[in-house]
């Protein structure tokens, strides 16, 4: 693939057959436009930045490479083609260039564009995107209506150049459909679009735009965008994939977003949240921005590696989402095409090298703070409290400790009773044990049951057990008074894995070890760090005897060796009926209820953040040859890459430093890929399509003035994100119709110039959202933990982390935004692998849109959207005929009056449901899911059809376009 | 070679691309040109005319991942050495710059715990715990000299089929599908499926299309009544009804169309048509109720379990259907030895045995119907296992670590060489003496038996021209495993 070296030094022969008709190509050639691709396609990875791969030592990225003597002869020589060894080359049959391996022949235009550069002088511009964006010059149109605003100016300009004309409006309805699902992500209320209907003027539409940013649904749906850019999941990713508590950083991006926080501030409070004067918590917050990296607990790993992975995931992060530019070949070698160098890559690196996360499992450092959103619930709290401690009051012990006097093991750990009459177990951990307590309570009544606690202890890392990631399995609980075996006859506990219950704990005998299951705990969010409790009751109760002494034996003698007991707390109780009062939850003592309620009230969520090593702890930065941590190069410091604009020598050299340096106003990337990012949202594609490269092997921007007015513009008003998203779905641009013609397809396919309105299909998020809206059923609670939605995909089951069971969360929960969908790295809910959502592995700048098969199977068949169109279906039959019935049901999927031209084709349908129906009642039953019994049976069939007609509504083009 | 040799080679390369960039709907060409702005991929459009080269010797590929790497010591590389170091101390110079994940101190080396045995005419060595592999053993290639530079196991199935250790690589099989097409319009080009109760470690990344379309990323089909998911019309609505209401709504959709000529609607038309089509395509070729009894009992198939041996017989039924890639994942071969369900004296057995006779049957059954010549069969874990033994925590039962340097697979039918054994490791199957094969060959080779030049086939991402090989040059094309 690389030129050879003697390829180019080699003299040729028969160059003076080469001159054929050259062509002219009219008006100066343009550098950046004309030439730039051309060198970057076919030259540069050859004979570009990187000193490593590059051929025959000849460097055509640069006036002085180019031109540089390579002997009697030169690759480029100003003015004068003929001379010029490239050109040669070029046309050269016998001896190519590119060389045939390494892609195509340049065409004959390209080659004319060279002839022509070199003749006029063979000038080199810096890259576009490189160049610190100027205020353009408005186009001034005075007598053009539709190009009076600044964006509208720009994109007239261009469609008049090409002798083209805008789309007319669109129309009223449809248009605040698109600005409400672009703004919100979310379907306009009836109202708006009445409002606009009855006067669609500029005042009305400002007014609705106003409302919709000042939605709280807005951050909720801007936030998708920056938890692609954020690689955010609640999972750690990698073998285990453990779930993460990083939810709280969700809450605050949806927050800032509302807030509308100036884009300078937010990006600092990311970066460099800590590092500002005096952090309050939520700057703190911030930067688990980039806490969402992956973490490898797998057995065995290397930490060091797989924090030096997650560091360069920093970077490139931070590189593309701020500057639109890719860092990764620059790991193991001088990037090809855009000038970052080798060394540069690792002095970059060091302003992320220097914080404390080192892969560990338990993701230190962590920020505790109050989630967002529990301040209503503390007042309902404290009145519960206030209750149960007046309760407390009135009410004796229901479980009294049971002090133990004597403690062994049979296998050798060793077991200590703690202040708290618990029995830590310690040192020896055999593949088996036994462990047997004796106790002599003071009794006045019989003994009904006994409590076993497992208590959580730092000493087994916050876990209850002593196995693989804290596991305990207890197989047998038996109980002897003077040494006759007391028989048990009920067990309970407040939790148990599936299929280890612990009515295992009191099977008489077991026959087979390998059979043994016991009473195991693993929980799917709470692992094993969690107190769990378990009774066991006695057939006959206990009768009380002086100086009694009651013998209590645990047996951990599962097949999975050392899931023995951590520490265990013991206590009795004589209140009759104890596990059936325990399972009615009656049976909690008071004061664990309120120590519990107190918890929550007083709750912490912790939360990985990034904090800065302190001075002595630093880290010495290597540059690693080939990217490889283990092979170290020459030490570095933190520093930018010299091709870009200045570090002050003002700054702190740290990621606050960073920060500033990425805001510059002289920075030529930053504001420009963030009104790009915005554009793109609104419109379907960015002025510049490569959303992640503006690099030199990017696309160029389709309205390069247009891009630097936005650009300017959003810098010189306080990086007022909302203001620029107005601007943008206040133009005529923005607003024209988006239907199309044969002719205006071929002109520009891909809508390049925007002669019409934008159209596409909605992201993932807003197709399940919608649905819920529209049928009535979405919940508009905002923060939290992140919730689960029906998922088909029940179970999760990730080797050596035990079995994820999806369990549904209840009530309104399961109606929540998508966003708000627990997200797991490795099994993540079907709806965004199957609607184009990138995997959340590494920053992600768009989205590429595709059309699937397994989508129709989506928004046909999956539970979700079946149960929308069942509860679509009960509101449309609060019309009074099939006919407005259907009717209802278009006006309000699509909120817009329906067109009568749709009616009798659903009509249609509906009768042909309405047929087979009444002929099989009970599959019209199973049609309306939960929704039957709310129904009599005799509207069943009528009802069915409805759903049937719903789910098409669901599914029409239109509904799943913005 | 020599230059004339040489000219011919680059040619055919030029020609081949030209071919590809001219005739791929989805390829390189079009999507770099059009910026991905144009008509979206479609699963139809996975059905890209016949971009097989000339040069392919496979057309389809079947593999076989036992996914936590079984020990090649007790399968496929015979060490008679190592049996009489059973229990000894491991010598120094083995320990010499090495970490394990969980070898602790100094281990004792581990003598191959099953007997092995030559087979066929090629004199193959392989384990007492494939009986009926060993009667394929004239079609199989077995590769002593594998190795890899991952040591555990989410980033070693990463690497190897996606070619980075890291998540956000594109999966052999999408790669696959995105550069040959796919020869069935009614079935998805990739698909996949796990059986041992346990997603491998690697997760669904492994499947995953990365920076490739979505529409190239592998299909997960299960086993039960839902083989891939939502494939089902909802409960209470027949197929009848369903025929109606995308009839009514291909009507709808037509108006709109008409009204604004996006030409993702009519996209749209086609892929709810194309989802009713494989809601019969499926489930019938998940059926394998529709096979003799005789077959079923071939693999040891049950109807309705999610069994290896199910999952067999199903590969064979979607090559068939010209299915382009079929990916097994076999979890439960991560053999410690540090209780029953992990060690080598009871769960390696019960694994070979579980998929030696399907394995067998799969060999059989491609051959008779003459499937094997163009299907390319490979077998293997992610790594290797130590010559020592674990002893995690002082266990007492018998177990390897994971052991990057070398590993056993073996390949049979598309164009490997049959009946041959490629590369040797030492006397303690510790390090490869001979022949050494990365993953990035291997990857090369399998691009090269689809008749893909694996240093051309190439994606634009995140500025660089991705490739399943990685940036390098250096992975090459094994000759030796060629037939």
């Amino acid at each position: 693939m690389s030129m050879r070296v003697n390829k180019f030094t080699v003299p040729l022969i028969g160059w003076l057959m080469i001159w054929a008709s050259p062509g002219i190509i009219c008006g100066q050639i343009d550098f950046n436009r004309q030439i730039r691709p051309i060198l970057s396609r076919h030259c540069s990875s050859c004979h570009g930045p990187d000193e490593a791969s590059r051929e025959a030592d000849l460097r055509l990225d640069t006036f002085a490479g180019a031109t540089a003597d390579l002997g009697d002869y030169a690759a480029v020589v100003p003015g004068d083609p003929q001379a010029s060894e490239l050109m040669l080359r070029i046309m050269s049959d016998d001896d190519p260039m590119p060389p045939e391996d390494h892609g195509a022949r340049l065409t004959k235009q390209e080659i004319d564009s060279l002839r022509q550069w070199i003749s006029e002088g063979a000038a080199f511009q810096k890259h576009w995107a490189f160049k610190t964006p100027m205020q353009p010059a408005i186009p001034s149109l005075p007598n053009q209506p539709w190009a009076k605003q600044p964006i509208d100016a720009f994109i007239y300009r261009e469609l008049q150049s090409r002798g083209w004309q805008p789309n007319e409006a669109a129309d009223p309805a449809r248009l605040i459909r698109r600005l409400a699902l672009d703004l919100t992500g979310l379907p306009p209320s009836r109202e708006m679009v009445e409002r606009f209907v009855a006067q669609p003027n500029e005042r009305t539409y400002e007014a609705l735009v106003d409302e919709l940013l000042s939605s709280p649904a807005y951050g909720e749906h801007w936030a998708s965008m920056w938890l692609d850019l954020a690689r955010y999941a609640d999972t750690v990713g990698y073998a285990s994939d453990e779930n993460r508590t990083i939810w709280p950083w969700r809450d605050w991006l949806i927050q800032s977003l509302n807030e509308n926080k100036p884009f300078d501030l937010f990006t600092t409070e990311i970066i460099a949240g800590d590092l500002l004067p005096d952090p309050s918590t939520e700057q703190r917050l911030a930067t688990a921005f980039h806490r969402n990296t992956l973490n490898n607990n797998e057995g065995g790993t290397n930490d060091e590696e797989f924090r030096t992975i997650a560091v360069k995931d920093r970077i490139s992060t931070t590189f593309n989402t701020w500057m639109g530019l890719t860092m990764r070949c620059a790991e193991c070698h001088s990037h090809k095409y855009d000038p970052i160098s080798h060394t540069e890559y690792y002095q970059f690196l060091d302003f992320f090298n220097q914080t404390a996360d080192a892969d560990r499992p338990n993701e230190t450092p962590l920020l505790g703070l109050r989630p967002i959103g529990l301040n209503a619930k503390i007042e309902a709290w404290d009145e519960k409290i206030a209750a149960l401690r007046k309760q407390q009051r009135e009410q004796p012990h229901l479980w009294q400790p049971l002090h133990p006097v004597a403690w062994a093991s049979q296998q050798g750990t060793t077991l200590e009773p703690q202040s708290d009459l618990s029995i830590q177990a310690s040192g020896l951990n055999p593949d088996n044990e036994t462990w047997d307590l004796k106790f002599t309570p003071q009794l006045d009544k019989p003994i009904t049951a006994i409590r076993i606690e497992l208590l959580p202890d730092a000493y087994h890392a916050g876990r209850v057990g002593r196995g693989p990631d804290g596991a305990v399995v207890l197989t047998q609980v038996n109980v002897s008074t003077e040494g006759q075996n007391q028989p048990l006859a009920k067990a309970a506990a407040d939790y148990s894995q599936k299929g280890f219950e612990p009515v295992h704990l009191i099977r008489s005998q077991i026959a087979d070890a390998n059979e043994a299951l016991g009473w195991a705990v693993h929980h799917p969010t709470e692992g094993f760090g969690k107190r769990r409790t378990a009774i066991v009751e006695f057939k006959d109760p206990l009768v009380p005897k002086k100086e009694r002494e009651i013998s209590v034996q645990l047996v951990f003698n599962s097949q999975w060796p050392r899931s023995n007991g951590g520490r265990i707390r013991f206590s009795y109780t004589t209140t009759p009926g104890a596990v059936e009062k325990f399972q009615r939850d009656q049976l909690e003592p008071l004061k664990q209820q309120l120590q519990r309620l107190v918890k929550q009230r007083n709750a912490e969520v912790k939360v990985p953040i990034l904090a800065e090593l302190p001075e002595e702890k630093r880290r010495q930065t290597h540059l690693m040859k080939r990217g490889n941590f283990q092979n170290l190069g020459d030490p570095v410091t933190a520093k930018v890459p010299v091709s870009f604009h200045e570090f002050s020598p003002d700054y702190p050299i740290n990621r606050l430093g960073l920060a500033r340096w990425l805001l510059q106003t002289d920075n030529p990337l930053t504001s420009r890929v963030a009104v790009n990012r915005l554009w793109s949202r609104l419109f379907g594609k960015g002025l510049v399509v490569t959303e992640e490269d503006f690099g030199t092997q990017g696309s160029p921007p389709s309205h390069p003035d247009l891009l630097d007015w936005l650009a300017t513009d959003l810098q010189s008003h306080a990086w007022d994100i909302q203001r620029s998203l107005k601007q943008m779905v206040m133009s005529r641009t923005y607003r024209q119709a988006s239907k199309t013609t044969a002719e205006k397809l071929q002109a520009d396919p891909s809508n390049t110039y925007w002669a019409r309105g934008p159209r596409f299909r909605l992201p993932a998020e807003t197709i399940r959202d919608q649905a819920l809206a529209v049928s009535g059923l979405l919940s508009d609670k905002m923060y939290g933990p992140p919730v689960y939605p029906p998922n088909p995909i029940k179970q999760v089951t990730n080797a050596f982390a035990g079995a994820d069971v999806w369990t549904v969360s209840p009530g309104e929960d399961r109606y929540r935004r998508s966003i708000y969908t627990f997200l797991k790295r490795s099994q993540p809910h079907p709806l965004f692998e199957t609607f184009d959502t990138s995997t959340r592995d590494v920053c992600s700048m768009r989205r590429i849109n595709t059309n699937t098969p397994l989508q129709s199977f989506m928004t046909l068949n999956d539970e979700a959207f079946v149960e929308a169109a069942q509860a679509l279906a009960i509101q449309m039959s609060q019309a009074d005929t099939p006919a407005l019935q259907i009717s209802r049901g278009l006006e309000m999927a699509l909120v817009r009056a329906a067109e009568p031209a749709k009616i009798p084709t659903l009509l249609n349908l509906y009768q042909k449901s309405l047929e087979q129906y009444t002929e099989t009642p009970a599959e019209a039953r199973l049609m309306l899911g939960a929704f039957a019994n709310q129904h009599a049976e005799s509207q069943h069939p009528h009802l069915a059809s409805l759903v049937i007609v719903a789910n098409v509504i669901l599914n029409l083009d239109e509904f799943l376009t913005h | 070679m020599n230059p004339k040799t040489e000219l011919k080679i680059r040619q055919t390369r030029l020609q081949t691309r030209r071919h590809f960039l001219r005739n791929c709907q989805v390829g390189l060409g079009s999507m770099a040109l059009a910026g991905l702005a144009g008509p979206r991929p479609s699963f139809a459009e996975q059905r890209i005319g016949n971009l097989l080269p000339s040069a392919a010797k496979a057309k389809r590929v079947i593999y076989l991942h036992m996914a936590g790497s079984p020990s090649q010591h007790e399968t496929l590389d015979y060490k008679p050495v190592l049996a009489k170091w059973h229990m000894k101390p491991c010598p120094d110079e083995l320990m010499a710059d090495r970490s394990f994940p969980f070898i602790k101190g100094r281990p004792k080396l581990l003598g191959p715990q099953y007997e092995f045995q030559q087979h066929g005419e090629s004199g193959a060595w392989i384990s007492s715990l494939f009986p009926k592999l060993a009667g394929h053993a004239d079609k199989l290639c077995v590769v002593n000299s594998m190795f890899t530079d991952q040591f555990n196991h989410a980033p070693a199935q990463l690497f190897l089929h996606t070619g980075t250790p890291q998540f956000g690589g594109a999966a052999m099989g999408s790669w696959i599908t995105y550069g040959l097409g796919n020869e069935n319009e009614n079935l998805p080009g990739f698909m996949v499926m796990v059986s041992g109760g346990k997603l491998p470690s690697g997760g669904k990344q492994l499947w995953g299309s990365g920076f490739l379309p979505g529409v190239y990323q592998g299909v997960q089909c299960r086993s039960g009544p839902e083989p891939i998911l939502f494939v089902n019309n909802p409960p209470g609505m027949s197929r009848d009804l369903r025929r109606s209401s995308l009839d009514a709504l291909n009507q709808l959709n037509r108006l709109e169309s008409q009204e604004f000529g996006d030409p993702e609607t009519a996209t749209r038309i086609g892929q709810y048509e194309l989802a009713f089509r494989m809601q019969t395509a499926v489930p019938e070729v998940m059926d394998i109720k529709q096979e003799s009894p005789e077959t079923l009992e071939l693999y040891g198939a049950q109807p309705g379990s999610g069994s290896f041996a199910n999952n067999c017989l199903l590969a064979r039924r979607l090559v068939e259907q010209g299915v382009r890639f079929v990916q097994l994942f076999d979890w439960g071969w991560d053999v410690h030895g540090t209780n029953p369900g992990d060690d080598l004296m009871t769960q390696l057995p019960k694994k070979c045995q579980q998929v030696d006779q399907p394995i067998s049957a799969l060999l059989t059954d491609l051959d008779r119907r003459g499937l094997l010549e163009e299907t390319l069969v490979i077998w293997g874990g992610e790594f290797g296992r130590t010559a020592m033994n674990e002893a995690r925590n002082g266990s007492k039962l018998l177990g390897r670590d994971h052991h990057p340097d070398c590993f056993s697979i073996w390949m049979a039918g598309g164009g490997i060489k049959p009946g041959t054994r490629f590369g040797e490791t030492d006397d303690f199957g510790y390090t490869i003496t001979k022949n050494p094969v990365g993953v990035r060959d291997l990857q090369a080779t399998i691009l090269h038996l689809l008749g893909k030049d694996p240093h051309q086939f190439s994606f634009p991402f995140q500025g660089l021209d991705q490739r399943l090989i990685g940036p390098a040059n250096d992975p090459r094309v094994i000759q030796g495993l060629l037939a």
